[in-house]
């Protein structure tokens, strides 16, 4: 009798900690969380425009007024500078990184000037950077992340109809693109 | 002499099973903790953070949404009406008053699941603060239907319940330490057509 009791005392004490292992583990597990969408739209950086349908790709503009790109990037070997601009009312733009945990996130009230110049560097570039600053990045927001690879989704408000162009040709012509620094 | 052997047995049965057994509940039950509820709306400012709670994260990944980040915005979500009654896809509703501060607003509706409804073409399915008309003090009166109406008007007609979403754009909401003071809008009943 005894032995069952503790038996079933083990058996719970096991099944509280199955229960945490599950849970922590779950995000890894489920196959389409954000990071796996995103890497499933192609290749590194470039811009994805999402569409505003629920489509195949699990990814899309939820809400018709704001339009949405996603851009998939890896810094281990050089920096990956994010420009973009046009004539929209907002934009917004956040970093997440594999685990989709936010790394940074503005809007056009925090920019300097009018559009997106964002570059993300990993540690060690930003002590080469602030040794020798290129021009073009002068003006840019230096982001340091502490993982290499993420995502940055980039937002443009449409509030009328006649705004989708705009904010679609925002979206568009945005770039995504890894930079060189010289190890001067 | 197989007293040991079903010892083992039913101590991992008791683990497996009632581990994956409350795990599975608990996911169903909770989406996740740190919600801030004012009304009817509910948010969750800290969930595409790495702060989020492990429930919340495992709701995250299963969902596999672009979240806004927190110089982006905020998302409430209403599921109920101001009396607590499940918001149906099948009954009109008021929404009326203001939102808290923010730079743009939409609001738009949502299935069960938060898909988007399957709308006729060229009925509205979503207002934005640009949009949308407001009375002399600012605030507003939007009419959810499945008959259109004079002023603010939303298209819902839809079996089985629905969701309301508002998301706010550029908003101090989700940094704002007095939560319980912010104005968001009612939700009215108005009527339900009968089934």
């Amino acid at each position: 009798m005894r032995s069952a009791l503790l038996a079933i005392v083990i058996g719970l004490v096991g099944a509280a900690i199955i229960h945490i292992v599950i849970i922590l583990a779950l995000p890894m597990w489920t196959g389409k969380d954000a990071w796996t969408r995103v890497r499933m739209l192609g290749a590194m950086n470039r811009f994805y425009s999402l569409a505003n349908e629920p489509n195949t790709t699990g990814l899309y503009n939820e809400d018709p007024h704001i339009r949405s790109a996603v851009c998939r990037f890896d810094i281990s070997d050089g920096p990956v500078r994010i420009i973009a601009s046009g004539d929209v009312p907002i934009w917004t733009v956040s970093a997440y990184d594999v685990s989709s945990n936010e790394t940074y996130s503005m809007n056009d009230r925090s920019a300097i000037g009018t559009g997106v110049n964002i570059t993300f560097v990993t540690p060690t570039q930003m002590l080469q950077l602030r040794r020798v600053m290129p021009r073009a990045l002068e003006r840019a927001v230096l982001v340091e992340l502490g993982q290499p690879q993420g995502y940055v989704v980039l937002r443009a408000v449409a509030p009328t109809p006649s705004q989708q162009p705009a904010a679609r040709s925002f979206l568009d012509t945005a770039v995504c693109t890894r930079i060189t620094i010289d190890p001067a | 002499m197989f007293r040991l052997p079903a010892l083992v047995a039913l101590t991992l049965a008791i683990a497996f099973g009632g581990g994956a057994w409350s795990a599975s509940w608990m996911l169903k039950a909770t989406s996740g903790f740190g919600a801030i509820t004012l009304g009817s709306w509910s948010a969750y400012p800290d969930l595409q953070t790495v702060d989020a709670d492990p429930f919340a994260k495992a709701h995250r990944a299963g969902d596999g949404k672009i979240l806004l980040g927190r110089a982006e915005g905020l998302v409430f979500t209403a599921r109920s009406d101001e009396s607590g009654a499940a918001l149906s896809g099948r009954c009109s509703y008021e929404i009326s008053g203001s939102t808290p501060p923010a730079r743009f607003w939409t609001l738009r509706v949502t299935d069960a699941d938060g898909m988007p409804l399957d709308a006729p073409e060229r009925v509205p399915v979503s207002l934005n603060s640009w949009t949308t008309l407001r009375n002399v003090d600012g605030t507003f009166r939007i009419r959810l239907g499945a008959a259109p109406e004079p002023g603010n008007w939303i298209w819902l007609d839809s079996p089985g319940d629905v969701g309301f979403v508002l998301t706010l754009i550029d908003t101090p909401t989700a940094a704002s330490v007095s939560m319980v003071e912010l104005d968001m809008p009612k939700i009215a009943l108005i009527g339900c057509a009968d089934a």
